[in-house]
């Protein structure tokens, strides 16, 4: 009998304290700020001793020390060795970025890189970028596994010159990245802010893995140290209504949290940012044949309601290509509502409008009969409520559909160019993009 | 008896069963569109109504919960839920007449709404509703009284996430309801002072291997149930009385279940678990049994506390049971047998879910795992209340009232919260609330059972249908709360009154 009362006046303290508990966290929840939360872990490695939440995993030589700067993983290794950082694990979102601040070596030996690591019943799995900063070219090599389960299928691309379009790099703090756009299907490599080319991979959201960053070192020789600062692994917000965006496109690099740039593998295509000239778009099909999408930028995913997006662009050139902008839904099928700007056989440019406008979810395409200035400013104006998105030229409505993308639906932004048949070319400028929810 | 008496024992009848009419209108009310789970659900049982075949082929495109098996697409899931809903399925054929006769006839969105939602009501929302009916039964027997029954059975119905299941086609309020009307079986002839007679053993058995062949970690709950009845008494006799009874009982759904999988999977003893085929899932599936391996603290505190699926967070009611099973399991309590088998399947139930590959339950309201279990720990809450005496019923109030406008908010919003990083998210203020303040409501995500031809505007509610503004639309059926209890009210005020 006694045991039973002291059950139950321990049962009723755990009760009250369960209560007061839950109270506490609605409270917090009530109050915290911020429309949204975003998955972040920022492990900042400078500091006398290793953070507790980093993991370290050394093999052959090599090892991790603390140091003011940042963790030391270096030594004098006989053979091949590799020393990895390994920060918390979490599940993988569906669009999430690993980034890691490094010094590195001009030493051809080595090798540093960021990543992720799946553990799963059958080993490890993992995808990673490596940078191999050698003169007089770096190397970048995408490596790991296609999927994070089933048959075991290797990844690995190496990344090099024109492709890369990073010129020699200098010794110093430099910035590697490796973004996960799990719709898209797709891995992009970033260095310094700079995108480079993605890489295909069938990973799925809601795997549990962990953000890693590692050296590698190839053989004998001089001995080894790079200076890693900062490892952080960022879930990509996922907004429920459109972002607030006003971009510029004034900085020195596209900002990777915010646009995943896909270039086509064919042809010459160019997607840069700078100079306060806004964003440069160019394209040259070459041997491409064919309708070839060329440059697609887009934006974080959102639930689909009412927005407005304002876009000024100068066009140089379009020749058998289209400029587009629009939204785009990824589920087992895509669909998309967009404008094109394209050249008309007057000699000047109109618009069209492109994807599933027609009720039925079937793909269409439909000029507008509205002609565009080389230079301007084009809106699309959406609606929830009635479904309906208009379509503007210098703040004038020219058009107004009603999309099959409904409201509530999970989209993302997209603007770039197409090359519509073989012989295609583009210049233009994106002075702006404007999104208000 | 004269007419007037008639009356008056259907207007008494109709005021003893007032929250199971808040109840049935709030599941009727809501629906929630579709998403993977129900899909797979809807396309087997499209499967069977049209075409006689267990092969969902032809939808499969429209759900990632899927299996293979013969050379063909299943379902993933036990085929219970899917054979339910073939009455309904089948009688909205009929009524819509051979124009209409296919799900996926796109012409006519809001009749095919309609048509969902009548199939989910049918199936989950029934469920739900004989469940509430069940917990009053087993309350009042308890010894709640009334009017602390009815508050445990609206704190129950409508301020747990069986609310939120309840308009959702997954199996779990199904389950729970079957695993809560085996523990009614056997709790009724307690209080009775009896044995099960034959015909409440098959009963008995018919239920307890239902509930666990319709979600099949329900089956553990249903093996408690069942060991609890055979330790009232150990002794031959009774083992021959009641073992065939029940093992009649338990085969007929036993029998159904393995000549489904025969046919769809080539063997009668496989579960659709065994063979799906989206990797995410079977690596998941192949760690542990199904996915059961080592319990999780994180994942413990994730279904207890967390913002981002607890349940004491979502139900703050709920959290009463602690206390309430120390004083149910008490050597003084009268059901002490009956509370000992009731924590022990919330126990099991929690440690199971805590170490299961997918303990957030994915796309959820809550831990949605638990769903089956929920009515033992309102059992255990109203217990707590019920000693406290008097000071329970206002405590009660005091906690049943925002556990029920939490889910209120929350199934009128979205039950299909997103999978989110679990130590951080919190839908019901990032989510939930946000789209109350902009009156977003319900918010649609994709909807993923295309099978019917719906896409993202599928969630809906009936105030919607009928012209009201959102927020208006989603909280109409509140406005029925004063109207069934004013009568009630205004009787004990002319009593106060009168005594005066």
């Amino acid at each position: 009998m006694k045991i039973s009362k002291g059950l139950q006046a321990l049962a009723f303290l755990v009760t009250c304290a369960t209560l007061l508990y839950v109270a506490r966290l609605h409270l917090a929840g009530a109050l915290a700020p911020g429309p949204s939360p975003v998955a972040s872990e920022l492990v900042d490695l400078r500091g006398p001793t290793l953070p507790r939440s980093l993991g370290v995993d050394a093999r052959g030589g090599l090892d991790a020390r603390p140091s003011r700067d940042g963790v030391v993983l270096g030594g004098n290794p006989p053979g091949p060795a590799e020393v990895r950082l390994l920060a918390t694990r979490r599940t993988l979102a569906p669009s999430m970025i690993v980034r890691g601040v490094v010094r590195v070596t001009r030493d051809p030996r080595v090798e540093v890189g960021v990543g992720l690591v799946a553990e799963g019943e059958g080993g490890e799995r993992a995808i990673t970028v490596a940078l191999s900063p050698g003169a007089p070219e770096p190397t970048f090599t995408v490596d790991g596994d296609r999927a994070a389960a089933g048959p075991r299928e290797p990844v690995r691309r190496v990344l090099r010159g024109g492709e890369t379009r990073v010129g020699e790099i200098g010794e110093g703090s430099h910035e590697l990245a490796l973004r996960v756009e799990l719709d898209a299907g797709v891995v992009v490599p970033i260095f310094d802010g700079q995108p480079l080319p993605p890489v295909p991979v069938r990973w799925i959201a809601g795997v549990r893995v962990r953000p890693v960053l590692f050296v590698r070192a190839e053989g004998a020789g001089a001995p080894v140290a790079v200076v890693a600062s900062e490892l952080e692994a960022r879930e990509l917000p996922r907004t429920l209504s459109a972002p607030a965006v006003d971009e510029r496109f004034d900085g020195r690099t596209l900002d990777p949290a915010r646009w995943t740039v896909l270039l086509a593998r064919e042809g010459e295509v160019l997607a840069e940012p700078g100079g306060g000239q806004g964003l440069l778009l160019r394209g040259r099909a070459g041997h491409a044949r064919g309708f070839l999408p060329a440059v697609a930028i887009r934006g974080g995913a959102f639930l689909l309601s009412s927005f407005r997006l304002r876009a000024r662009v100068e066009i140089a050139s379009l020749d058998k290509s289209a400029l587009v902008f629009g939204l785009f839904a990824e589920w087992q099928l895509p669909w998309s509502f967009e404008i094109a700007v394209v050249p008309a056989a007057s000699g000047g440019l109109e618009l069209l409008v492109a994807g599933q406008f027609g009720g039925d979810g079937a793909g269409r395409v439909e000029p507008l009969g509205v002609t565009f200035p080389r230079v301007g400013e084009l809106g699309l104006d959406y609606d929830s409520a009635r479904g309906t998105m208009r379509v503007q030229v210098d703040g004038k409505n020219v058009a107004e559909k009603r999309p099959d993308l409904l409201r509530g639906e999970e989209v993302r932004l997209r603007f770039g160019a197409n090359f519509q048949e073989e012989g295609g070319a583009f210049e233009a400028r994106l002075r702006s993009v404007q999104v208000s929810p | 008896m004269t007419a007037r008496s008639l009356a008056r024992r259907a207007l008494a009848r109709l005021r003893r069963a007032r929250p199971l009419v808040l109840v049935a209108v709030a599941y009727a009310y809501f629906h929630q569109g579709s998403e993977p789970n129900q899909a797979t659900r809807f396309a087997l049982t499209r499967a069977i109504v049209e075409r006689g075949t267990t092969d969902i082929g032809p939808d499969h495109p429209h759900t990632v919960d899927k299996s293979w098996g013969r050379g063909a697409v299943r379902s993933d899931k036990s085929p219970f839920v899917s054979l339910a809903a073939v009455p309904a399925f089948a009688l909205t054929r009929l009524v819509s007449g051979p124009a209409a006769a296919r799900l996926d006839d796109t012409a006519r969105p809001a009749e095919l709404r309609a048509r969902l939602h009548f199939v989910t009501f049918m199936v989950s929302g029934l469920a739900g509703l004989v469940s509430a009916l069940l917990f009053l039964r087993i309350a009042l027997a308890m010894g709640f009284g009334r009017r602390l029954a009815e508050l445990c059975t609206l704190g129950y119905a409508l301020g747990t996430n069986v609310f939120a299941f309840s308009t959702v086609l997954f199996g779990h309020v199904l389950s729970g309801a079957l695993l809560l009307g085996g523990f009614w079986v056997a709790v009724r002839a307690r209080v009775r002072g009896r044995d099960l007679t034959r015909p409440e053993a098959a009963g008995l058995g018919l239920l307890l291997a239902l509930a666990g062949l319709t979600e099949y970690p329900v089956a553990v709950a249903a093996t408690l149930v069942g060991l609890y009845v055979a330790s009232w008494e150990v002794s031959v006799a009774r083992a021959r009385r009641l073992l065939l009874p029940v093992a009649a009982g338990a085969a007929l759904p036993a029998v159904v279940h393995a000549l489904y999988t025969l046919r769809a999977f080539g063997s009668a003893f496989t579960l659709p678990y065994r063979h799906v085929v989206a990797p995410v899932f079977s690596s998941g599936m192949s760690r542990g049994f199904f996915g059961i391996a080592a319990p999780r603290l994180d994942a413990l505190a994730g279904v207890l506390t967390s913002p981002y699926r607890g349940t004491f967070y979502l139900s703050p009611f709920l959290a009463l049971a602690i206390w309430g099973f120390s004083r149910w399991v008490a050597p003084g309590d009268r059901h002490r047998r009956e509370g000992v088998v009731a924590s022990a399947i919330v126990v099991v139930s929690v440690a199971m879910t805590a170490s299961y590959y997918a303990w957030d339950g994915d796309l959820s309201v809550g831990p949605r795992h638990l769903v089956a279990c929920t009515s033992f720990l309102a059992l255990a809450a109203g217990v707590a209340l019920r000693d406290l005496g008097r000071r329970g019923f206002a405590l009660g109030l005091a906690l049943v009232l925002p556990s029920i406008v939490t889910l209120w908010l929350v199934v009128a919003a979205l039950v299909q919260l997103p999978k989110e990083d679990p130590r951080i998210a919190d839908p019901l203020h990032r989510i939930v609330l946000p789209a109350w303040r902009r009156g977003e409501i319900p918010l649609p995500r994709e909807d993923l059972s295309q099978v019917v031809g719906v896409r993202a505007d599928a969630a809906t509610n009936l105030g919607l249908l009928a012209g009201l503004p959102p927020r208006a639309a989603a909280l109409a059926p509140v406005a029925l709360l004063p109207i069934v209890y004013a009568w009630p009210l205004a009787r004990r005020l002319r009593r106060r009154r009168g005594a005066r």
